[in-house]
């Protein structure tokens, strides 16, 4: 067990890897560069700048070295936890992602969360009840979810809000707690203030999970193991937990790496159309400034999570099916 | 002769409903099953064998359903009639395993992959136990080394993809058997592996059933087995018994006209040179059962006005043969 | 075996094995139908839309839809269905603006109406559409900021809501077979180094990798090009789906004898892909292809949303959605919401669609 999920760290290595030279690339892109979209900005205003100043900033970020070197002084400094600095903010970028990151993670583990919480419990239900009234309603609140992606229904609950309450400032905290130290109410605030976009997210997700136990769990139901199970004389309920759902569940185990980068992607879109401080409107912001560490940075770090995410999913995995430790 | 029932099972009617219609897979099904005997089961694929079993067991898929009739089990000079109990009741369940047990078909699927062989056997033992001080571990292992299984202690810990077909179905019949069950209903046991293990699986089967003194179930569609391995036959046809009798005299005097044609289609192994007749026709639609009897579209002795408007009545041929057709109904005196 | 339906499966072909199967799912049927009429709407955009998407007229911006009526306020019945006029008033309180309709008059709709001009395909210059209103103004769907008509911009947005999917898909199947089936076929490194490819691609959100790329492009494009260049950002991602399945299905597949065959007569590996090997599970393919297009379409409408795709006077679902992120606009005038609809609609029927498909291809499958 300990040598697989060894194996499996080390896999992650070049992976790690070639991430970190896509996200550079990625940054790289766009054509012109930091300094260039912030003359033209200043431009833009009417504003004069001097050619030296303009040197000067260039040589400040080392702009003008060879791409290779900027990409290892970069990639070295992440090795170390340290993304380089944001040209915008002039400020070191880890501290900048620091800052949001939090509430990133929170909102987005909460709508994985969410979404296993209450998709596996309904997919049961609608399998084992098959063709009932909970059923019809399950699959077609499946439907609607599959259909409406998060953003619109962001959307949708903006407008509710606003019309029911005038006020449509979600954000995360109350103004009270705006800028006050940590305390327990702040925290109880922070929750207030992260269920709705944090429902919001998981709604896709619920979605598509209770399709997924549904039709897992009828399979497995019609499986030959479940009447020699029912042949022993077991209860129902507890055959149900202890065969076909726990086989049932494997393949839904192994997918929640694999949920992350599109609740992560929920997660950005609802924090824009909320006008949530998490790290969608930075990222914005950095990528339109050219502001490439921040966004690098950014790209990296959401990247990273996802991949410690199909890591624990799979080390689950191993861990309660058998044939999966043995093929590796 | 005085046998003692231990089943005894009386016009049992087991319907399916699908999107198609209903299935009348158990149709009028009458048969009874006597201590300490072999019984099997023969008849065509689909002719309602395993649903037989599954409605003995009373673990009938949920789009299934015993209509009518009745299956009484007898035990200690009681009885209990098994069609009065809800399929999730307690009742119910502690007949299954305990006192009736049942060998699938498919050694392969019949275990839970992710779970230990042992894990699975010593649930059964767990559940039926009436003292909590037994060593379900050791019960387990006990029955697994009674089966002939090579390094039972280990091999209770494997699972079930680390074990051939043949061991696995070896660990299936301990699991069956490992609460000594009065009754084992054998579905196929032998259909899914190689013709070697066949052989072994059923002298298994029949060791066990002396050890044990249980009274045993084969179901299949494979005289041969038959021939082999069983006191008495009930030939199957459509979800009915259409002839039952001693092993001996179902092959030496066959009565009904379909099971003539079963004996006839299949090669003998006495080295006799004789013309294999296939028999002709098909299996009727399930859905739509024809009326009468239910062999009449194939039946070479077919009464047209008889045979496709009445059901056949039972005649007794001898005390332990009893055929359902009307080319026999007035050779012997008529019940029912 | 079973009567009749059961007779017809021995004898029918593959194909309509699939096809009989495929009609008896009826919310795929729906689906198919659904999705036949929304490409009819983006083919003929001009006839349908009974306004120019880009005519505004500042007098009626944020004009509410009509309702369509067939009673009068008297309670009379008219066969030919109506709406009232929109005129404007002002609040004598708020000072607002406000729209009311005006019940005096009524504004009959007629099927095939004259109105503004349109080259059809480039060629057929036409006034004809399908629906309209004599004189007055029509406004099924309401107006937008600039007083221009939400239903033909709907319209005009399908062609590119609508296509953004189908090219995109297109672009990926022809990636994600090329790269799945050398993967699968070649196996080893190749395959090792392959996987590990898809694997980090994977494994990034796309969003942000959606946003960082659509950023390559310079703002002074042409909407043609950036219709372009989304549809290849959409389809970096999109490959990497298709090409795990035709991998799968590779390795299963090399083996077989057909494949040997033709391998050992010469053929190259892109012959060997694209002639021999995919034909023989095309049903599984189109099917997953099916499904991985509402994935294109959202993808374009986030980022179109978040205005990072495509910029007015482009006209898709995402841009004109972009017109109602402003909470006091959509408090004010919530049916700028209509094109959310459409893409809502449009996201299910292909996966009703894609799900009788997957369905009907599967020869195991319960009919
Ligand atoms: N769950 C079910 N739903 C609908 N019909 C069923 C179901 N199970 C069995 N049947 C039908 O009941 C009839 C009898 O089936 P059964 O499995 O008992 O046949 P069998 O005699 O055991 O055949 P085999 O030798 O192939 O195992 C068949 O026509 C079958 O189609
Ligand atoms: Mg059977």
């Amino acid at each position: 067990m300990y040598r697989f999920i060894l194996r499996r760290i080390l896999l992650m290595i070049p992976t790690l890897f070639a991430l970190s030279i896509i996200s550079f690339i990625i940054i790289q892109a766009p054509p012109g560069d930091f300094v260039d979209s912030y003359v033209a900005r200043l431009r833009a205003q009417g504003d004069y700048i001097e050619e030296e100043r303009i040197e000067s900033l260039r040589a400040q970020y080392s702009l003008d070295d060879p791409m290779m070197t900027r990409y290892f002084r970069w990639f070295g400094g992440v090795l170390r936890g340290n993304f380089g600095v944001s040209m915008n903010y002039n400020q070191a970028v880890t501290s900048i992602i620091l800052d949001r990151l939090p509430y990133s993670f929170l909102i987005t583990l909460l709508s994985l969360f969410l979404v296993y919480l209450i998709g596996i419990p309904i997919g049961i239900l609608s399998a084992v009840k098959q063709y009932s009234a909970w059923d019809y309603i399950a699959t077609t609140v499946g439907f609607i979810g599959l259909g409406t992606p998060g953003f619109l229904l962001a959307l949708l609950m903006l407008w509710i809000l606003y019309s029911l309450t005038g006020n449509a400032a979600i954000g995360l905290f109350s103004t009270e707690y705006l800028g006050a130290p940590w305390s327990w109410g702040k925290v109880v605030d922070l929750i207030n203030h992260l269920w709705l976009p944090a429902s919001i997210v998981a709604f896709t997700g619920t979605a598509s999970l209770i399709r997924t136990m549904r039709a897992n769990l009828l399979d497995e139901l019609e499986k030959p193991y479940v009447m020699v199970a029912r042949a022993k004389g077991l209860k129902n309920l507890t055959l149900l937990f202890k065969y076909p759902f726990r086989i049932a569940i494997n393949p839904i185990i192994s997918m929640i790496g694999w949920t992350l980068p599109g609740l992560i992607t929920g997660e950005m879109l609802v924090s824009l159309v909320l006008g949530l401080p998490t790290l969608a409107p930075l990222f914005l912001e950095s990528l339109r400034m050219e502001d490439m560490y921040l966004a690098g940075g950014i790209v990296f770090v959401l990247t990273l999570f996802t991949l410690v995410g199909t890591l624990v999913s799979d080390i689950l995995l191993a861990v309660i099916d058998i044939r999966i430790r043995e093929e590796t | 002769m005085d046998k003692n029932t231990v089943l005894e099972i009386s016009d049992l009617h087991t319907h399916f409903k699908s999107k198609e219609g209903t299935v009348r897979a158990v149709d009028g099904l009458s048969l009874s099953l006597y201590e300490d005997e072999v019984l099997g089961i023969v008849g065509e694929s689909g002719c309602g064998k395993s649903v037989t079993a599954q409605s003995i067991l009373n673990i009938l898929p949920k789009n299934g359903k015993i209509v009518s009739g009745q299956i009484t089990y007898f035990n200690k000079g009681q009885s209990q009639e098994i069609t009065s109990l809800l399929p999730e009741s307690k009742e119910m369940r502690s007949i299954r395993g305990k006192e009736i047990s049942m060998i699938f078909q498919e050694p392969m699927t019949s275990f839970s992959p992710v779970h230990t062989i042992g894990n699975q056997i010593v649930e059964v033992v767990e559940l039926h136990r009436d003292d909590a001080t037994i060593d379900a571990r050791a019960q387990a292992i006990n029955m697994l080394e009674l089966t002939g299984m090579p390094n039972a202690s280990e091999i209770i810990d494997a699972y079930p993809h680390n074990l051939s077909g043949g061991m696995r179905q070896r660990a299936m019949i301990a699991m069956a058997l490992s609460c000594h069950p009065k009754i084992l209903i054998a579905d196929e046991p032998t259909t899914a592996v190689d013709v070697t293990i066949q052989a072994q699986v059923l002298s298994l089967m029949l060791d066990m059933r002396n050890e044990l003194n249980m009274s045993v179930i084969i179901i299949t569609h494979d005289l041969g087995v038959v021939a082999e391995t069983t006191d008495r036959v009930a030939v199957m046809y459509l979800g009915k018994v259409m002839e039952i009798a001693t092993v001996y005299e179902l092959f030496d005097s066959p009565k009904h006209p379909y099971t003539q044609a079963l004996i006839n289609s299949v090669p003998k192994t006495s080295g006799e040179i004789t013309k294999l007749v296939p028999i002709t026709g098909t299996v009727p639609n399930p859905y739509n059962i024809p009326a009468g009897c239910p062999f009449h579209t194939r039946c070479p002795d077919f009464i047209p006005g008889v045979c496709d408007e009445e059901s056949p009545i039972k005649t007794n041929i001898s005390a332990d043969h009893q055929v359902w057709c009307f080319k026999h109904a007035d050779e012997k005196k008529q019940e029912n | 075996m079973r009567g009749k339906k059961e007779d017809r499966v021995v004898v029918a072909s593959q194909w309509q094995l699939i096809r009989w199967k495929f009609s008896r799912h009826r919310m795929a049927v729906v689906g198919l139908i659904v999705l036949v009429l929304y490409y009819l709407a983006a083919i003929f955009s001009e006839f349908i839309s009974p306004y120019d998407p880009y005519e505004y007229d500042e007098a009626f911006a944020y004009a509410p839809p009509q309702v369509v009526r067939f009673r009068d306020d008297q309670g009379k019945f008219h066969l030919r269905p109506f709406v009232y006029p929109i005129k404007k008033e002002l609040d004598k309180v708020t000072w607002e603006v406000l729209y009311v309709e005006d019940r005096t008059r009524r504004l009959e709709l007629r099927l095939f109406v004259r109105n503004w001009e349109y080259n059809f395909l480039g060629v057929i210059k036409s006034d004809l559409h399908l629906f309209g209103v004599d004189k007055g103004m029509l406004s099924i769907m309401g107006k937008d900021t600039m007083g221009r008509d939400l239903f033909s911009r709907i319209i005009f947005g399908s062609r590119i809501s609508m296509t953004v999917g189908l090219l995109g898909i297109a672009i990926s199947f022809f990636l994600g077979c090329l790269i799945g089936g050398i993967s699968g076929l070649k196996g080893g490194v190749t395959d090792t180094i392959i996987q590990r490819i898809i694997e980090s691609i994977r494994s990034i959100p796309t969003l942000p990798l959606w946003m960082a790329l659509s950023l390559v492009m310079p703002d002074n494009w042409s909407i043609l090009k950036t219709y372009f260049a989304i549809i290849m950002i959409l389809s970096i991602v999109g490959w990497t789906g298709i090409a795990r399945v035709v991998r799968g299905k590779f390795m299963a597949l090399k083996s077989e004898d057909f494949i040997m065959a033709a391998r050992l007569d010469g053929s190259g590996n892109g012959r060997l892909i694209f002639r021999y090997m995919l034909p023989s599970f095309s049903s599984h393919i189109i099917a997953s292809l099916t499904l991985s297009i509402p994935g294109m379409i959202l993808g374009e409408t986030a980022l179109s949303f978040i205005g990072l795709g495509l910029q007015p006077p482009a006209i898709s679902w995402g841009v004109l959605l972009k017109d109602a992120q402003y909470v006091r606009v959509l408090a004010q005038s919530p049916w700028m919401l209509f094109p959310a609809l459409f893409i809502v609609v449009s996201i299910l029927a292909f996966n009703f669609v894609g799900d009788g498909l997957r369905d009907a291809a599967d020869p195991y499958a319960k009919v």
